[in-house]
């Protein structure tokens, strides 16, 4: 059952049956147990008294049977008691209700079964006289008052049952209602409406349920606004790009110098590959989502996986003559390796160090060096580049910078991806002068 | 037409700088706000194509420092900021008229001849003398309702008599409206297109004062 309300109406309602239908039962053994003590106790009495008042009425003749006979039955009941008073084998005097054979062979208490119905008997034997009494009473008369009894008990129930049912509906409704209205504001919020739920007038019950949906609703906000962010940049920075396309275009289309042709049309391709390079990088920076890069965390050993990129920037640094160089501190591949993901590690080491060598001039040095800093394994990428001033390394990690008098090739989202990879291994990243107090060294250190 | 270009892409920057000379402007092309703000103080441009997301300087100060110092020069500005806010804000500095880029280079080229016509004072497309019309649009001359055969060069220097009827232009605005500073131009190039046109329009459409330069004279 899904419905917290139809559970607990249930649940209540079978409890409440069953502890009522017990509470019956027990009553109803209490209830039948002592009224046959009662009952019975009676009967004894009645017999005693029977025997004292008759003895000496019987002896005088004073009262015989047939004048019992006339007697009419005064009240239902009287069908259902009897008597018998004998002496020896003779029956003296008796009840009209009562059989002319002995009711019971025995004195005290027995049970006989008279004309198909139980009757519960008393013999006793009249100490002064030879008399034995004997009384009589109908299993029916208890019966019939325990059956009240139980009645009484039982009836109410069936009356309060649907009336408690429909109180506990209520009742569990009224309780719900906060639990209403949280999902009612849930229901509102869209990705425009995200504003928290408000904590007030909320039962204590449902407060944990409110605080992490309120925790949920800010990191969706902060994605929402981050996603808003990222597209708002990406379109404003493809319209230069498709801007320069267009022109160039028009320029090609509307020249009749050869020449000038040719040039606009070299120009449109250049302009369509750094339009798939921006597209490229911001791919990239998309599918660096925390959600998806955590799973596939693995160990890495980041000796070998720097010697791949170093050897696949070889030819762009000899290029540009530069020495290129890997230096290993380490001792063992446990100081060197870490827990991350692979391909993220991979752009994040071809970012820094293709871009330290496009900012270093031509014949300088760029050098990685693999070591460990309290027990954690670092790496440092130094060149003898321009530098970073400091006031503005803060901003080189923001979406679409640019370094100012620089060559138009990057897209400025190359040190945001590095910036990404280092959030989602949650390293460190720090900037310093590189070689000889100039150029440029990026240190990360991971957890 | 002088124009100066200020953009810091270099593809576009070289699409814009191509097609303006194909529509015959003298196009100066920089590449940050500090290098335009320099050429704009030392040099006369007819008309400013400015972006503004620029190094250095950004593009809205460097129009609002013009018109602080109080040059009237058309601004157009060609940018990919293109919400509501930042192109009011772009007017509301200064600029007569704005782009989004990408854009297309014939309505660039529209939007130019309007503002170039209205910073002359006229709202007609077409100028009109005697019995001579100009139409800047379709960079056509018809005299006496014959069209005309004027290279680029010349018909320049005609429209730019033509919005100053009555006014002396000297020959060093009229060569700067045919030349941005990175061309040589010979001393005499200026001469040889006066003679030129003289040769269509009548010796005596064009005027020498000699010493200062060229009027084209209102119509008695």
């Amino acid at each position: 059952m899904s419905s917290i309300r139809k559970h607990l109406l249930f649940n209540l309602l079978t409890l409440i049956l069953f502890s009522w239908l017990a509470i019956a039962g027990f009553t109803y053994f209490q209830a039948k147990h002592e009224i046959e003590e009662i009952f019975d106790a009676q009967l004894a009495q009645t017999a005693g008294m029977i025997a004292k008042l008759t003895s000496d009425k019987i002896k005088k003749k004073e009262v015989d049977s047939t004048q019992l006979a006339k007697a009419v039955y005064g009240h239902k009941y009287e069908r259902k008691v009897s008597f018998q008073i004998w002496e020896g084998d003779q029956l003296l005097l008796h009840s009209q209700s009562a059989p002319h054979n002995k009711l019971s062979p025995n004195l005290g208490f027995s049970d006989k079964l008279i004309k198909g119905t139980t009757w519960r008997i008393f013999g006793m034997q009249q100490q002064l006289s030879n008399y034995t009494v004997y009384a009589a009473e109908n299993y029916e008369v208890r019966d019939e008052m325990i059956t009240y009894i139980a009645q009484g008990v039982l009836i109410p129930l069936l009356w309060a049952l649907p009336l408690l049912g429909t109180l506990i509906w209520l009742g569990i409704g009224q309780g719900l209602l906060p639990l209403k209205r949280v999902a009612l504001e849930v229901a509102q919020k869209n990705p425009q409406q995200l504003k928290p739920i408000d904590n007030k007038n909320i039962p204590d019950e449902v407060i944990p349920l409110t605080t992490s949906l309120n925790g949920l609703l800010h990191r969706l906000d902060q994605a929402f606004e981050l996603e808003k962010r990222f597209t708002a940049d990406a379109s404003h920075e493809l319209r230069t790009p498709l801007a320069a396309i267009r022109t160039q275009t028009q320029v090609a289309l509307r020249s009749t110098d050869p020449e000038e042709q040719k040039k606009a049309l070299l120009n449109i391709i250049e302009g369509v590959d750094r339009s798939s390079h921006l597209v490229d990088q911001m791919l990239t920076l998309a599918r660096l989502e925390p959600d998806s890069c955590n799973k596939n965390f693995n160990t890495v050993d980041m000796l070998i996986l720097s010697e791949n990129i170093i050897a696949d920037l070889v030819p762009l640094a000899t290029e540009q003559q530069i020495e290129l160089s890997l230096t290993n501190k380490t001792a063992t591949t446990e100081a060197r390796s870490i827990k991350g993901y692979e391909p993220g590690l991979a752009i994040l080491l071809r970012n820094l160090i293709d871009n330290a060598i496009r900012y270093t001039p031509n014949g300088g040095r760029v050098e990685l060096t693999i070591f460990t800093e309290k027990n954690n394994c670092s790496l440092t990428i130094t060149d003898s580049g321009p530098g970073i001033p400091k006031d503005e390394r803060e901003r080189i990690f923001d979406r679409f910078y640019r370094q100012e008098n620089h060559d138009n090739y990057g897209c400025g989202l190359g040190l945001s991806i590095v910036q990404r990879i280092v959030d989602l291994h949650q390293a460190e990243i720090r900037l310093a002068e590189g070689f000889n107090n100039k150029g440029l060294s990026i240190t990360l250190l991971f957890p | 037409m002088r124009v100066l270009l200020v953009e810091d892409d270099p593809l576009l920057g070289e699409g814009l700088y191509t097609g303006l000379k194909q529509d015959g402007y003298a196009v100066d092309w920089m590449h940050d706000g500090k290098m335009a703000e320099a050429a704009l103080d030392v040099e006369h441009f007819d008309i400013l194509i400015l972006d503004l997301g620029l190094p250095k300087q950004d593009g809205l100060h460097v129009v609002q420092k013009l018109r602080d110092k109080g040059n009237s020069i058309p601004v157009l500005i060609l940018t990919a900021r293109d919400s509501l806010d930042d192109r009011i804000k772009g007017l509301d500095v200064g600029a007569d008229d704005y782009m989004t880029k990408p854009f297309d280079l014939e309505e660039l080229n529209a939007r130019m001849r309007a503002l170039l016509r209205r910073s002359a004072g006229r709202a007609a497309p077409k100028l009109t003398h005697g019995n001579l019309t100009l139409d800047p649009a379709a960079h056509e001359a018809r005299y006496n309702n014959a069209i005309l055969d004027l290279p680029p060069k010349e018909y320049a220097v005609l429209q730019t008599l033509l919005e100053n009827v009555g006014k002396v232009i000297s020959k060093t605005k009229l060569q700067e409206t045919l030349y941005s500073w990175e061309n040589d131009v010979a001393s005499n190039a200026l001469e040889v297109h006066i003679h030129h046109l003289r040769k269509k329009l009548g010796s005596n459409f064009i005027r020498t004062i000699r010493g200062v330069g060229y009027i084209i004279e209102h119509l008695k």
